[in-house]
């Protein structure tokens, strides 16, 4: 049971921490606003799981709150950021159990990737308060990589219960549910003044393309909680998961929940970093052009950047080597870095494709397959 | 997690470092939790805490009621309020006030089930308890009415008809 011991760099869980401690920050501060708006649940008709008597008063929910936002402070400066974390998610699992009215997939979710982020090792990198010098040596950062196996596992029965759910529906499965919401998106468009062509409406509403929009659904998120866990299919796997979660994002209002499986699927990325090496040319402007996107954009710190051997640099300004060594040149380079930067990676298949074909017009000893290792 | 005065950084000990016993524990605890609140999550009308994202594009209308004391026919409630009469002293009493819900504090709108049919109406049941427990001693109100219209998935239009009682 190699999984149950096994250590890794915690460099990405640090990544993790923070942006879920960003997360959980924005929704605790929508807590407030609707304290605000909808006034104490408490004082009005809810629906407790817990005793009646464990529902806090008023001021007890404020301070509550208050902690909840101090933790997930906490989480983002890195300063005690993983007992900030389990402080946080666990007053907003508690608030949850407070009022089943409130319960909303997406809240729920959040706090149980920010409790378990909690018991990661990631307080060894992205640590704001130490500044520059965030990152603790690598020899520091490696830790049990168990609790982010979790994380993986959580992302996996989130799909396989959502997708599972839709599966045994009658309704969804036959396209039914979706040719509504399909309706409903049409007349809020309207709604809100900005209708949609005649044709596309038709088009959109035809209970065929709900059916197939179901199915393809449904596929999607039974298989995204495999995927994800093959080495060979976890990329494709990511770059489906987020296409998905940006046609969400734009047609329903999930809250954060598009943000949060996007940092959700950094525990899919391969803990080690800087496998990779891009060289560049320094001389020729897109050489100095890439050593810039890379170094800005890098936030997973897959890439090494060095300079282009002298032997080298006729062969091209920007090269990508992997992580056995194969080298990529030409339209494999955007494909390379577009698979491991995440601001490009909705554009990884595109470059892949013209990677593949410009490496069969190639020599057979060039092209894609020198980018093809596991993100 | 280091002080600046040390030459050498270090990892800061955290109370939420498990032991290698104890993240196996955990682990098999917490996939074992989460199993069972999933799978009695289906057993719950409105799902909740199972993940069930979208999981209907149904719709309820709600139309509220109350009874009266020595009056036959109900008496209509159509923005949720009614002067209520106990001992002689007359108040006015609001289902929005007590109810605010997105969903069930909609009254006379066709509204979208959010987590569905089933779990929507199992809410406003409680809801109904809830208010009419609340009434003062000596009401003239018997008991709430609720007649919803129901669209399950845009079809098979029924009407529900909960009702409380004193």
């Amino acid at each position: 049971m190699k999984w149950l011991s096994e250590e890794r760099d915690g460099y990405l869980l640090g990544l993790m921490r923070l942006l879920l401690g960003v997360l959980l920050c924005v929704q605790v501060w929508a807590r407030f606003d609707e304290l605000t708006y909808w006034g104490y649940f408490g004082a009005n008709f809810h629906l407790p799981f817990v005793p009646e008597a464990w529902v806090p008063s008023l001021a007890t929910y404020r301070v509550l709150l208050a902690i909840e936002l101090a933790g997930a402070l906490l989480a983002v400066i890195g300063w005690f950021g993983r007992e900030g974390l389990f402080v946080g998610s666990s007053i907003g699992i508690f608030l949850m159990l407070c009022d089943r009215l409130q319960y909303h997939n997406n809240r729920f979710s959040l706090l149980l990737f920010c409790f378990l982020c909690a018991f990661c090792p990631s307080d060894r990198s992205f640590l704001l308060y130490r500044g520059r010098s965030h990152a603790l040596p690598e020899p520091l950062r490696i830790g049990p990589t168990l609790p982010r196996r979790l994380m993986q596992f959580q992302v996996s029965l989130l799909y396989l219960s959502s997708g599972g759910g839709k599966l045994l529906d009658p309704d969804w499965r036959g396209g039914q549910t979706m040719l509504l919401r399909f309706q409903r998106g049409m007349e809020e468009a309207a709604r809100a003044g900005a209708p949609l062509p005649g044709w596309f409406v038709d088009w959109f509403t035809t209970p065929a393309l709900a059916s197939l929009g179901s199915k393809a659904a449904i596929s999607l998120e039974l298989s995204l909680a495999l995927a994800l866990w093959l080495r060979k299919t976890r990329v494709p796997a990511l770059w489906a998961g987020a296409m998905f979660h940006l046609l969400i994002q734009a047609s329903a209002r999930v809250e954060l929940f598009s943000w949060l499986m996007g940092v959700a699927y950094v525990a899919f990325v391969t803990p080690e970093l800087r496998e990779r090496t891009l060289r560049v040319d320094s001389r020729a402007t897109l050489g100095r052009a890439a050593r810039t996107f890379v170094a800005v954009f890098d936030w997973l710190a897959r890439f090494r950047i060095e300079e282009l051997p002298a032997s080298e640099t006729g062969q091209g300004s920007v090269v990508v080597v992997g992580r056995s060594g194969e080298t990529a040149r030409g339209w494999a380079v955007p494909a390379a870095l577009a698979r491991a930067l995440p601001v490009a990676f909705l554009a990884w298949p595109a470059c892949a494709l013209l990677a593949l074909r410009q490496a069969r017009d190639r020599s057979p000893t060039a092209g894609i397959g020198s980018s093809a290792g596991p993100g | 997690m280091i002080s600046g005065r040390e030459r050498t950084p270090r990892v800061r000990p955290s109370v939420l470092e498990l032991g290698p016993r104890a993240r196996v524990v955990f682990a098999v605890f917490y996939v074992g939790v989460m199993g069972a609140v999933i799978v009695s999550a289906q057993r719950r009308p409105d799902h909740v805490f199972g993940f069930q994202m979208f999981n209907e594009s149904s719709t309820v209308n709600i139309h509220l009621f109350r009874r009266v004391r020595g009056r036959r026919n109900l008496e209509a409630l159509p923005n949720g309020s009614f002067q209520d009469r106990s001992h002689g002293v007359v108040r006015t009493l609001s289902w929005l006030e007590r109810v605010h819900d997105p969903v069930l504090s909609q009254l006379d709108t066709p509204t979208h089930a959010k987590y569905g049919l089933e779990g929507q109406l199992f809410r406003l049941q409680l809801a109904l308890d809830d208010f009419v427990a609340r009434l003062p001693r000596g009401s003239d109100t018997l008991g709430l009415v609720a007649v919803v219209e129901t669209l399950k998935n845009g079809r098979d239009p029924q009407v529900v008809r909960l009702k409380a009682e004193r």
